[in-house]
């Protein structure tokens, strides 16, 4: 089953050997992982599995936390990305990345989404024009701010903020992003609409969701890889994942047995 | 009785009235400066009194009633100022102020009693007699209580009023023009008159010049400190170390501001630059700068801590959030950590400010003086003359209340000083507060 996967769909980022230690405690061991591309990948695991470091692992912001230490090899389109010579800050820009929270800066609507292009270099007042609706049509928010791109993102409600701060990551045209947990501060509304969201950039963008909701994960991943206690438990195609999975492990904690 | 003791209300009662104490006694203080310092610009009546049954009567300005405690209560006294004498063999008594016991004091409140400022800051007291309106030698003639008249020549009169006269809307006048003096002017007769133009000025400068170069410092330092430095024993024993600084007594930086600043750098700048002038030295004397400068690292660990604060209040997701986008470290605090912590920056200038603002001791070695012929800063290039020495109003307060021959000059003297110099520290702070709000209002985090 699983090589079949491989052979038909070309790998984005793919993990090897991957081991993660912060502050001298093992958090991932060994994991072993392909991310298809163009396509959705979910992690689930109980609090603490190691699934939101894993995420992280993929854009190197483990290295912001206090002593980390890492081993084996993370592979964006076969280049090593823990090779010394990295430019992270460039890394970053190719695999974006949205937090728990949202967390959109204290500035305008426009100058959120307007950060990073800005960061690129991107002076022209018309193309960041272009590219910040651009973004925000993306994420469907257009309509609800194009006549107040002047105002404070602080003031968006939460969902907003958090379609946001999504805008803020694509406006850099990445090729993977990663969601830790997209949708679980938000209202159900709110989270819908950020589901089907993610649903729709699987078309872009290669998509890696943590989440702790199986029905989300059952709702939007192509594929689903369960973590625990910093092992890879399994990993599949999400159909496979939640009516046969191959370890009791999982079967126990997708029918809430244990997690 | 029991519930009320249980549910802790005695607490609340407790600290409230805590609270209200140190309020009463801000209140008091502030009171007491601003009545006394007001008190001082009012037009006193002038009283005649006269020293013997055989003298003749004088006038003077009643300054105020005082009790001796020591001898029997009845016995009032009244102190009587009365100006400054022009020496003459007929005025027995020196000295400007005299206590007067109730008989001496005349009942009669003269009309035409003149209260008399020269230019150069002598003040009479006298009756007027007559007017000379010759344009050669206008002036005033006043009966100062000497064998004779003297003629007071317009031209040496800067201010003259009849204040038995004033109505109470009169004096409000006379009130605001002295004021207005005693703000845009110099002081004279070895500061007891005249106005603390020179003082205000130096005070103001030398703040400024100190907010200019304890920001920069401060600001980096902290964020050094906190963003860049490692977590480890060495940055806290750093950090514990530039808090401790802030307990340095003052006129100990005062002592290594003299000996480092203006002599060892003051010293070398003027062998490197100014070496035509030596022995005369130029920067290895107290001057503006050095006194600026010594203040700057004195207030140097209050903007580090609030700095320190603002950034660790800041969170963390804000700078994962710019990170992620693909800013360097570098990026992340110039546009995402700096603006935000802007706001705790300027409450550390505001703290800075105010602490300088009213020191005194430091300077007394580095810089500031008595009298100060020239302003540090004027039309003459390069403006502003960092190595003058200057005159500061912490000093002259001290200066006119502790340092002067004449007391009684100095007491109400003392209060206005004292009051321009909170109002000053009070306007400072204020454009920082609100500065600070504006920042606030932009910066605020919902939730």
């Amino acid at each position: 089953m699983q090589t079949t996967v491989q052979t038909t769909m070309q790998t984005k980022v793919a993990i090897h050997e991957f081991s993660l230690w912060l502050q001298h405690q093992q958090v991932l061991d060994a994991i072993e992982l392909s991310i298809p591309a163009n396509q959705v990948t979910a992690l689930i695991g109980p609090s603490g599995c190691g699934k939101s470091s894993l995420l992280r692992a993929m854009n190197r912001m483990n290295e912001l936390m206090l002593d980390c230490r890492s081993q084996g090899q993370v592979l964006l389109d076969g280049q090593n990305i823990y090779q010394s010579e990295t430019d992270v800050a460039r890394l970053r820009c190719r695999v974006g990345m949205v937090f728990q929270k949202p967390n959109p800066f204290p500035k305008s609507v426009y100058d959120n989404v307007a950060f990073g292009l800005r960061l690129q270099g991107q002076r022209s007042r018309r193309r960041l024009d272009e590219q910040v609706e651009s973004a925000l049509k993306q994420v469907g928010l257009w309509s609800e701010v194009k006549n107040r791109l002047h105002h404070n993102a602080l003031t968006l409600s939460t969902g907003q903020q958090q379609r946001l701060v999504i805008a803020r990551a694509i406006a850099l045209q990445p090729e993977v992003l990663l969601l830790d947990e997209p949708a679980s501060a938000l209202d159900p509304i709110s989270t819908l609409k950020v589901e089907e969201l993610i649903y729709e950039l699987k078309a872009a963008y290669t998509v890696v969701i943590v989440t702790h909701n199986m029905q989300q994960a059952a709702r939007i991943s192509d594929y689903t890889a369960f973590l625990n206690q910093g092992r890879l438990v399994e990993w599949a195609e999400t159909h496979t994942i939640f009516t046969q999975p191959a370890s009791q492990q999982t079967e126990d904690y997708i029918t809430g047995r244990f997690g | 009785m029991r519930q009320w003791w249980q549910q802790g209300s005695p607490w609340v009662w407790f600290s409230a009235s805590a609270l209200l104490v140190c309020l009463g006694l801000f209140m008091a203080l502030l009171g007491l400066i601003a009545v006394k310092g007001m008190h001082h610009f009012w037009p006193a009546p002038l009283v005649q009194f006269q020293l013997t049954e055989q003298s003749r009567p004088q006038l003077g300005r009643l300054v105020r009633s005082v009790s001796d405690r020591a001898e029997r209560k009845d016995r009032a006294y009244r102190l009587v100022d009365r100006g400054d004498l022009i020496v003459d063999a007929s005025s027995q008594l020196p000295g400007r102020y005299l206590l007067l016991e109730a008989h001496q004091l005349l009942s009669d409140r003269p009309k035409q009693a003149v209260w008399v400022q020269l230019q150069d800051g002598r003040t009479f007291y006298g009756k007027q007699v007559g007017q000379e309106t010759a344009p050669s030698d206008a002036g005033l003639w006043l009966d100062l209580g000497m064998a004779a008249p003297v003629l007071i020549s317009a031209v040496e009169i800067r201010a003259y009023w009849l204040p038995n006269q004033l109505s109470f809307r009169q004096k409000g006048a006379v009130f605001w023009q002295e004021w207005r003096y005693f703000l845009t002017a110099s002081p004279s007769q070895n500061q007891s008159a005249g106005g603390i133009f020179p003082a205000i000025f130096g005070t103001l400068v030398m703040v400024l010049l100190m907010a200019v170069l304890v920001t920069p410092f401060g600001i980096l330092a902290a964020i050094y400190l906190h963003e860049y430095a490692p977590k480890n024993w060495l940055t806290q024993l750093i950090r514990t170390s530039v808090y401790n600084l802030a307990g340095i007594p003052s006129v100990v930086m005062g002592v290594f501001g003299l000996a480092f600043f203006v002599y060892v750098l003051g010293g070398s700048l003027d062998r490197l630059f100014y070496a035509d002038q030596l022995p005369a030295p130029t920067f290895g004397t107290p001057g503006l700068f050095w006194a600026a400068l010594t203040l700057a690292l004195l207030t140097l660990p209050v903007v580090i801590v609030a700095t320190e604060e603002g950034l660790s209040r800041l969170p963390q997701a804000q700078r994962l959030a710019s990170f992620a986008l693909g800013a360097t470290q570098a990026e992340t605090i110039w546009k995402v950590v700096a603006p935000q912590a802007a706001p705790a920056m300027l409450t550390g200038l505001i703290l800075a400010i105010a602490r300088a603002a009213g020191e005194v001791a430091p300077l007394m070695l580095v810089g500031v003086v008595k009298s100060a012929p020239q302003l540090p800063v004027d039309t003459q290039f390069p403006f502003i003359h960092l190595e003058r020495k200057f005159m500061h109003l912490g000093y002259h307060l001290y200066d006119v209340g502790f340092q002067s021959p004449d007391a009684e000059v100095a007491m109400s003297l003392v209060y206005a000083i004292g009051l321009v110099l909170l109002t000053l520290i009070l306007l400072l702070n204020l454009s920082a507060f609100f500065l600070r709000q504006r920042l606030r209002r932009k910066y605020r985090l919902i939730d």
